[in-house]
């Protein structure tokens, strides 16, 4: 659950507590998904900083590993991780294969590659 | 393309709307309804009232505090949203175990879970209201083939093997194999359960919403979209590997660009998460 500055918040991101100003008061409450009009809600009301759910768990955890292993330090743990993210590719690209001229099609792929790398996808 | 009406009744006996549901239908259409009218109603299936509190207090839902009463939960999500989940519960009990079809029922109620979340949330951004109706719709837009591997098992296992052999998405072969497609198949047993008419629309319509009349093409548009991007998730199953192209009015008349569906799709992966919770 990383913690960031106000300028680090993106569209997209998702509050895991309450966002408050300095006096407490509830900002955004937790769960909602930051967008254009949000972040300027949190700017206007001074607050500075705010807790996001994690995006890069997985990433993060395939790198220490990788890490882990070069250092002598093998992890089985993180290839079976790294094996499911590329089934559910495989799976993705197969499934998308007859769409490759459609625009709305390539940004949906896009979209679920990103969520598939990041351990959003469980299928 | 073969008689939808003669299908069903080859079909056998089909489970009639629990008399809880019904009540509550006919409660909800009387504008001197009470919560407390619909907890009485309900206090009378204490199966069902606790599978309601359980969804209540999903995620999906969010709300800080615990959930412990129907009388709470309706003045919370009103009367239309508690009949809505009795109507999962008692679908999800009679058409969810099918052995001989070969088809993987948990797989495809998950599916159905994941283009319910994802609906909710679109439908969300688009209205007041249209989020209950969605999660509804995107729930039970596959009605149809829950029922085919239940009942005509048969069938399925024919549909099955053309998807393989063919390489098509499950409702094309449906259409070659069978005649009809579970988008009729669905859409005509819930007018005969006399569900309303949106939800009736949206079944029969979610893979060509531009087809829906025109008060419900909005609906069918996010179910349709909902849809898709459930098995871009790979939320499930829907019985085939593949995935529909987006009809290209269905995702302009929802008015949504890109940032906002990464956004929910992100939100309800982590909803997904909870599936079990609809499960008896």
């Amino acid at each position: 659950m990383p913690i960031l500055s106000l300028s680090a918040l993106k569209d997209g991101m998702i509050l895991s507590n309450d966002a408050v100003d300095a006096a407490g008061a509830i900002v955004l409450p937790e769960g909602t998904i930051l967008d254009t009009a949000s972040l300027a809600r949190l700017r206007e009301a001074g607050v500075t900083r705010a807790a996001v759910k994690g995006r890069t768990t997985l990433r993060r955890r395939i790198a220490k590993a990788r890490a882990q292993s070069a250092a002598g330090k093998p992890n089985e743990k993180p290839d079976h991780a790294d094996a499911a993210v590329e089934d559910r590719l495989m799976r993705l690209a197969a499934m998308f294969a007859r769409h490759r001229d459609d625009p709305l099609m390539r940004e949906l792929l896009r979209i679920a590659i990103l969520c598939a790398r990041e351990g959003l996808v469980r299928g | 393309m073969a008689d939808i009406d003669k299908v069903i009744a080859d079909f056998g006996d089909m489970p009639t709307l629990p008399h809880v549901v019904a009540r509550l239908t006919r409660l909800i259409a009387n504008p001197n309804t009470t919560a407390s009218d619909i907890n009485k109603a309900l206090s009378r299936d204490p199966g069902l009232t606790a599978r309601i509190l359980r969804l209540v207090n999903s995620s999906y839902y969010g709300f800080a505090r615990r959930i412990t009463t129907i009388t709470n939960a309706v003045v919370i999500l009103g009367f239309t949203q508690v009949r809505n989940l009795a109507l999962t519960a008692f679908i999800m009990d009679n058409f969810s175990v099918s052995a001989a079809s070969g088809f993987d029922m948990k797989a495809f109620w998950r599916h159905s879970i994941g283009t319910a979340f994802l609906a909710g949330h679109i439908g969300r951004g688009l209205g007041v209201k249209l989020d209950e109706d969605a999660f509804v719709c995107g729930l039970l837009h596959d009605l149809g083939k829950s029922v085919m591997a239940v009942k005509a098992p048969a069938d399925v296992r024919k549909v099955l093997d053309v998807v393989g052999s063919e390489n098509v998405l499950f409702y094309e072969a449906e259409r070659r194999a069978l005649g009809y497609d579970h988008a009729t198949l669905g859409a005509a047993l819930m007018e005969r359960w006399n569900l309303p008419e949106l939800m009736v629309e949206t079944a029969r319509e979610h893979h060509n919403p531009e087809a829906a009349g025109e008060g419900h093409r909005l609906l069918a548009s996010v179910v349709h979209f909902a849809d898709i991007l459930a098995r871009a998730l790979l939320m499930g199953s829907g019985g085939d590997p593949l995935i529909p192209r987006i009809a290209e009015a269905a995702f302009e008349r929802t008015g949504l660009n890109w940032r906002t569906v990464e956004a929910i799709m992100r939100r309800s992966t982590e909803e997904y998460a909870e599936s079990d919770l609809f499960f008896a």
